[in-house]
């Protein structure tokens, strides 16, 4: 799992040619999506593990391919970090570790759709909206923080869903009986409420801690969410939340 | 003429004689044809007479046999016996199987009847024209000179007719004796850089959801150069309809019912 420490957008941009940029394309923005058949203004595939954290023995610091310093923790960091917050907020750690993944992910997306404006070459409206998500996420699949699947199907139900395999927080804490995974909740609603720019909440259904499969979260508008999150405490499944949410678009 | 004397017993009379007088014992309806054979209805055995030199006839002065009467087929006397029976007629085969032109179709078969033995009571054919026929089978070359084809001469890989290598190839099970069905295996490739359908659908679709997979988008996206680089890549279809055509960012924002 890597954390990130420090980053500043004109910091990443000037990483990200010094390190990614051919210099073969000009630096314009251009209009319309440009396919390019030959070798690539930047080089996109860079998510290896090797190709993307690139360690400074000397100074002894990790930073990856966009210039963000990056700490390497274990499990037990946030197991401790949870455990903390529990001891000390009571019943607010939750909503901390909601809020600070919210807060993440909103700065992590803008900061990704500046990297993405400037290695395709076009605003972020004309881009695929798979490669988005996908450039959005492969850093944090790299860093150890589980793969991802994004599900848009729902969306005129106003509903996104995601599904996470090897979770960071659900492997670091184990097998609880609950949903840990807040991080990742405020995670996704951030960036996809700085994607859409709506006001959005997200709530895990079903968490690997619980003895799910995977971890499911639904982004959606936060009413919908707060009945979603009521549904779940009182032991609905994942999975009928969901259809709950479709059925009644979280009004009943 | 000889004169010598002979006293004839049983035992010396001739082989035809002695069948004869067997008949006449079993048979004496059949003393008229042992007449015939043999001229004489006395087979009783004669004393020897005396020894006369001038009387004694020899083989040689014996009446010469008549010429024996035609055969005797069975049937006469099983027709005699027996009420005659209807033997059913074989149909007769197809112009196409005895390769009879259809122009001039063939007599209808013949059954033999009653003059005729049981043996030969069968449907004859019509007898077929020689210059309708189909051509022979070529002969089949020898079996010793086919196997010396392969094992004893030594013949590289490359002079074995391209028909006798493929005989060569391994036989692929059946799909039914491996339980496997007629649906893409994963270790089928498709013509894409030597992809396996399973690595081709986990870059395109990797949980497989066919409501989720993706079509190429049409080619107003791109400008004229792009589209025209496209064209090239026989793997990109540019031209076709698709489902949904805009996935950018923008058109599926909008698509969102909040």
């Amino acid at each position: 799992m890597s954390l990130q420490l420090t980053r500043t957008t004109s910091d990443m941009l000037r990483r990200m040619d010094a390190h990614l940029r051919t210099g073969i394309a000009p630096s314009a923005v251009r209009a319309h999506v440009r396919g390019e058949l030959g070798p690539q203004a930047f080089r996109h595939a860079h998510y290896s593990f090797d190709d993307f954290f690139q360690p400074d023995r000397d100074k002894g610091i990790v930073r990856n391919v966009y210039g963000q310093r990056t700490l390497f923790a274990s499990g037990a960091l946030l197991a401790s970090l949870t455990a903390t917050l529990v001891e000390l907020l009571d019943g607010k750690a939750t909503e901390t570790l909601y809020r600070a993944g919210m807060l993440w992910g909103d700065a992590d997306f803008a900061t990704c759709t500046a990297r993405l404006e400037h290695e395709y070459a076009v605003p972020l409206s004309d881009l695929d909206i798979a490669l988005v998500l996908e450039s959005w996420w492969w850093p944090r699949r790299a860093g150890g923080w589980g793969r991802w699947r994004c599900d848009l199907s729902k969306r005129q139900s106003g509903l996104v869903v995601v599904d996470v395999f090897g979770s960071a927080v659900a492997g670091a804490l184990g097998k609880t009986g609950f949903c840990e995974c807040h991080v990742y909740a405020g995670l996704f609603a951030g960036a996809f409420g700085r994607l859409t720019a709506h006001q959005l909440g997200g709530v895990e259904i079903a968490c690997e801690s619980r003895g799910d499969a995977c971890c499911r979260f639904v982004v959606a508008d936060p009413s919908k969410i707060e009945r979603a999150r009521d549904w779940r405490d009182r032991g609905q499944n994942g999975d009928e939340i969901l259809k709950r949410l479709q059925a009644t678009g979280g009004n009943s | 003429m000889s004169t010598q004397t002979t006293h004839r017993v049983a035992e010396d009379l001739p082989e035809t004689v002695q069948i004869a007088q067997l008949l006449a014992e079993l048979m004496p309806e059949a003393a008229d044809s042992a007449k015939e054979i043999v001229g004489s209805t006395d087979f009783s055995v004669q004393p020897p007479p005396p020894a006369k030199d001038d009387l004694a006839p020899s083989f040689d002065d014996l009446p010469p046999l008549p010429p024996p009467p035609p055969p005797r087929f069975l049937s006469k006397t099983i027709h005699a016996t027996f009420p005659p029976r209807e033997v059913p007629a074989k149909p007769a085969e197809p112009a196409a199987e005895v390769h009879v032109a259809p122009a001039t179709p063939p007599p209808l078969p013949v059954v033999e009847t009653v003059d005729t033995a049981p043996a030969e009571l069968e449907v004859k054919p019509p007898p077929l024209p020689e210059e309708k026929m189909t051509p022979a089978a070529p002969a089949r070359k020898p079996v010793a000179e086919t196997i010396s084809d392969f094992v004893l001469e030594s013949v590289s890989p490359a002079e074995i007719p391209a028909a006798r290598r493929t005989e060569e190839r391994p036989i692929e099970p059946a799909a039914a004796m491996t339980g496997e069905s007629s649906a893409v295996t994963a270790e089928s490739r498709i013509p894409l850089g030597d992809l396996t359908v399973a690595g081709f659908f986990s870059l395109i679709n990797w949980h497989n959801d066919p409501s989720a997979v993706r079509h190429p988008p049409l080619a107003p996206r791109f400008d004229a150069k792009t589209t025209e680089e496209l064209r090239k890549i026989p793997f990109i279809v540019l031209d076709a309809e698709t489902t949904e055509d805009d996935w950018t960012v923008a058109a599926v924002l909008k698509s969102f019912a909040w």
